[in-house]
């Protein structure tokens, strides 16, 4: 820490500093493990549904004739956070910076390559499908698009019955009543029962799609971009029915979306991903009264704002998202930051708690 | 017709014989309209407003299809100024992108039929002869005498749409990748727009014309000229596909959802060139996009549609700040905004945007409006004047009028 402020201060007073990035990124590797093994250590905290620590999951892209891994592309790199009953973190970033990969990798859906996943009090990054079934049921997803989510071959009554039968929720002889009662939860008419998915418009299919998720009572729902298939007026109604169903079930949402005005409205705590890393993490209140990070202000001042008197002064980013196949070294934003140095081209900026229970990663943070 | 009102659910085979009899007697006179060889003239007319560079006029655009007419355009009118950035909203199935198409006559046939209305436009085109062919400048190689005309698009025999479509009016796509083709590489694709609207156009001429047009949407053309569509992320796709809609140096963009499958950095990128655009080009913009946001931030005029009508047109401010329509006040309050109070629950419509088959008689938004009154089971109501610029479709107001 003292040493990176020394380069710090060098890095501001003249540019000259010259960077051994091959011995940095060994530093911040061996800090980064120093940290893990800390965090792993420490014991679970009861209280949280959810509580993820340095999530990782790389896909491999290259592969020898043998099956050797040359070259991965990191979708998911080290994201930490708790979640507890009743709240709702939300995950906001732009197309490819991981927050789909995320949310799958904490269903299991795609085996995590590193870090753990606590569920409930119970560490189940390591479990395989069978050990896995119990848990299915407290852990649900609700997809984005509602046309290709939902089977067309099966009536509203058989795709919401199915999980209650596998999970034997209810015994059979209930199941019905069961889940006419849920559907009049999720605002369906009961009629609706022996319809079929295509009869239905998209802001509908989405109500479906979230009664099969909650038909199993679970304590998880992650939402992964739930209404931004739908036009402005559905989506209201959607996302009233989430925050509602929410309060009665007290359920914990992970929301992932890009809209930061659908975000701000339905989360308690907020993560910002770009790259496949969590660029600043806080509750609601934090991280838009106070944006700490340079991509979490360009991306708020990025939002067009209804309102045409309002003559914002924006951010601008120039250029695209780097191929997470080959991200920048040193911070992952320093191609694209307004604000970037010379330290943010070289040396990793370390994930740290700025305020109390608020995170960002950024070396302009340290230097103040 | 399509009067059929089937109670049922379902369509007997008799009802679908009706249909199919009645839609293609209607679709073969039409598409033989469509085709037919015409003198200029007789699409030649004139605008009501000399300010104004597009007029669409009580347009109905239907589409026959199988279950009966879905009346997808029906009756729209709205005007494009000169130099303005005319913005349309309306949710999906409103009929916004069909008004445009039909502006570029790009529907679908012989399903897809303007069946009514009339859209002019103000052309900036070649002087033609008896036979229809230009009029050279004399003396000057190469080059056409030039004059203003007025063209009805509805009416304009389908083979005489090369005048305008592309050279005239430019449009800009929602999907970049879906738009371009893959085959071709970027200044292959940009140079083809030069070729067919600039006569006599030589290839050098067009590829120097094209890097002009990538060097102005903010691209370093030697990196892209030879690249082909993948190669490019979507926000670059979206340049080429700006640059191309320029390279004709058209008076009139439309920009159909031009920033929907981007992500908010890079919209604000491509919002910004627009803006620096159209004070380049000397044109005007009409923008379809279903974000209020975009509409703010870039339209001088808005006009909002529902179910295939216009139910509300006016200046920005006035949309914004004074909306009279319940759908546009309901619209507005159902959308999250960055400085909303969060701990109330949102405001929302509720039901759905009615079956564009079988529209009902009286105003369609009725069923979902809080302030419906008795009057609105009557017809459905006509345009009310609020200010000089302001129109509003709703029996709310039409009140106020008689009473006052």
């Amino acid at each position: 820490m003292a040493e990176e402020k020394v380069l710090n201060n060098e890095a501001t007073d003249c540019s000259e500093v010259v960077y051994d990035d091959a011995l940095e990124q060994e530093k911040y590797q061996e800090k980064r493990k120093q940290q893990m093994e800390e965090d792993f250590a420490k014991p679970y905290d009861p209280q949280c549904v959810l509580e993820v620590r340095h999530l990782r999951k790389t896909f491999p892209i290259k592969k020898t004739m043998f099956g050797k891994v040359t070259k991965e592309l990191v979708a998911v790199d080290d994201i930490s956070f708790k979640l507890n009953a009743g709240e709702t973190l939300g995950i906001v970033g732009e197309s490819g910076c991981g927050k789909t990969t995320a949310g799958r990798a904490i269903l299991k859906l795609h085996q995590p390559t590193g870090g753990r996943i606590i569920f409930n009090g119970e560490d189940i990054t390591d479990y395989d499908s069978k050990q896995m079934r119990p848990f299915r049921k407290e852990m649900q997803i609700i997809f984005q698009d509602p046309y290709s989510s939902l089977p067309p071959r099966s009536t509203v009554g058989g795709i919401l019955s199915e999980p209650v039968e596998v999970h034997k929720i209810v015994p059979k002889s209930q199941i019905k009543d069961y889940v006419l009662d849920l559907m009049e939860k999720c605002g369906l008419r009961d009629y609706y029962y022996e319809r079929y998915p295509h009869e239905f418009s998209g802001g509908q299919r989405q109500r479906i799609c979230i009664a099969r998720a909650l038909a199993v009572n679970p304590k998880l729902v992650i939402c992964d971009e739930p209404v931004s298939a739908l036009d402005v007026s559905i989506q209201a109604q959607i996302i009233n029915l989430l925050k509602d169903l929410q309060r009665q079930m007290n359920l914990a949402y992970v929301f992932i979306s890009h809209d930061l005005s659908v975000v701000k409205f339905i989360s308690d705590k907020i993560g910002v991903m770009y790259l496949g890393a969590m660029m600043e993490f806080g509750t609601k209140d934090d991280i838009f009264r106070n944006p700490l990070h340079p991509y979490t202000k360009a991306l708020f001042s990025a939002v067009p704002n209804p309102d045409p008197t309002a003559k914002m002064e924006r951010i601008k980013l120039e250029g695209d998202i780097p191929s997470p196949a080959n991200p920048p070294k040193g911070c992952r934003f320093h191609t694209r930051c307004p604000y970037a140095k010379e330290i943010c081209k070289h040396i990793p900026p370390e994930y740290k708690e700025c305020e109390p229970g608020h995170f960002a990663a950024c070396h302009l943070l340290n230097q103040e | 017709m399509s009067e059929t009102k089937n109670t049922k659910g379902y369509l007997t085979g008799k009802e679908i014989r009706a249909i199919a009899k009645a839609n293609n007697k209607e679709m073969k006179r039409l598409e033989a309209y469509k085709n037919r060889k015409a003198e200029e003239s007789e699409f030649l007319t004139q605008m009501k407003n000399p300010e104004n560079l597009l007029e669409i006029d009580d347009l109905h655009t239907f589409f026959f299809t199988e279950q009966g007419v879905v009346k997808a355009v029906n009756g729209v009118s709205y005007d494009v100024p000169k130099n303005a950035v005319v913005g349309v909203v309306g949710e999906s199935g409103c009929g916004k992108s069909v008004t445009s198409m039909s502006v570029m006559r790009l529907i679908q046939g012989p399903t897809g039929q303007i069946t009514e209305g009339s859209i002019r436009f103000k052309a900036y085109d070649y002087k033609r002869d008896e036979k229809g062919e230009p009029v050279p400048v004399e003396g000057a190689e190469g080059q056409f005498q030039m004059e203003e005309k007025v063209y009805d698009i509805a009416k304009m025999p389908i083979n005489e749409i090369h005048r305008i479509r592309g050279k005239q009016i430019a449009m800009i796509f929602q999907e970049p990748m879906t738009s371009l083709n893959p085959i071709f590489t970027i200044g292959e694709q940009l140079d083809e727009v030069t070729m067919i609207h600039v006569p006599g156009a030589t290839k050098e001429m067009a590829k120097a014309k094209s890097e002009e047009m990538l060097r102005l949407v903010g691209i370093i053309p030697e990196n892209v000229y030879k690249a082909f569509p993948h190669e490019l992320s979507g926000g670059m796709r979206q340049r080429v596909m700006i640059a191309m809609a320029l390279a004709a140096e058209p008076r009139l963009i439309i920009a159909d959802e031009p920033t929907t499958a981007l992500d908010v950095t890079i919209q604000a990128q491509i919002l910004d060139l627009l803006q620096d655009i159209k004070k380049k080009i000397d044109g005007s913009i009409l923008l379809i996009t279903h974000d209020l946001g975009v509409i703010a931030e870039m339209a001088d005029y808005v006009v909002v549609m529902y179910a295939g009508k216009v139910i509300e047109k006016g200046t920005v401010l006035e949309i914004f700040q004074d909306p009279r329509h319940p759908y546009t006040i309901g619209l507005q309050k159902s959308k999250p905004t960055m400085t909303l109070d969060d701990s109330t629950e949102l405001y929302n419509i509720p039901g759905n945007v009615p079956n564009p088959i079988n529209m009902p008689d009286h105003c369609y938004f009725k069923e979902r409006c809080a302030k419906c009154t008795a009057k609105c089971s009557g017809e459905y109501p006509g345009m009310v004047q609020v200010s000089p610029t302001h129109f509003v479709a709703c029996h709310l107001y039409n009140e106020e009028k008689d009473n006052g």
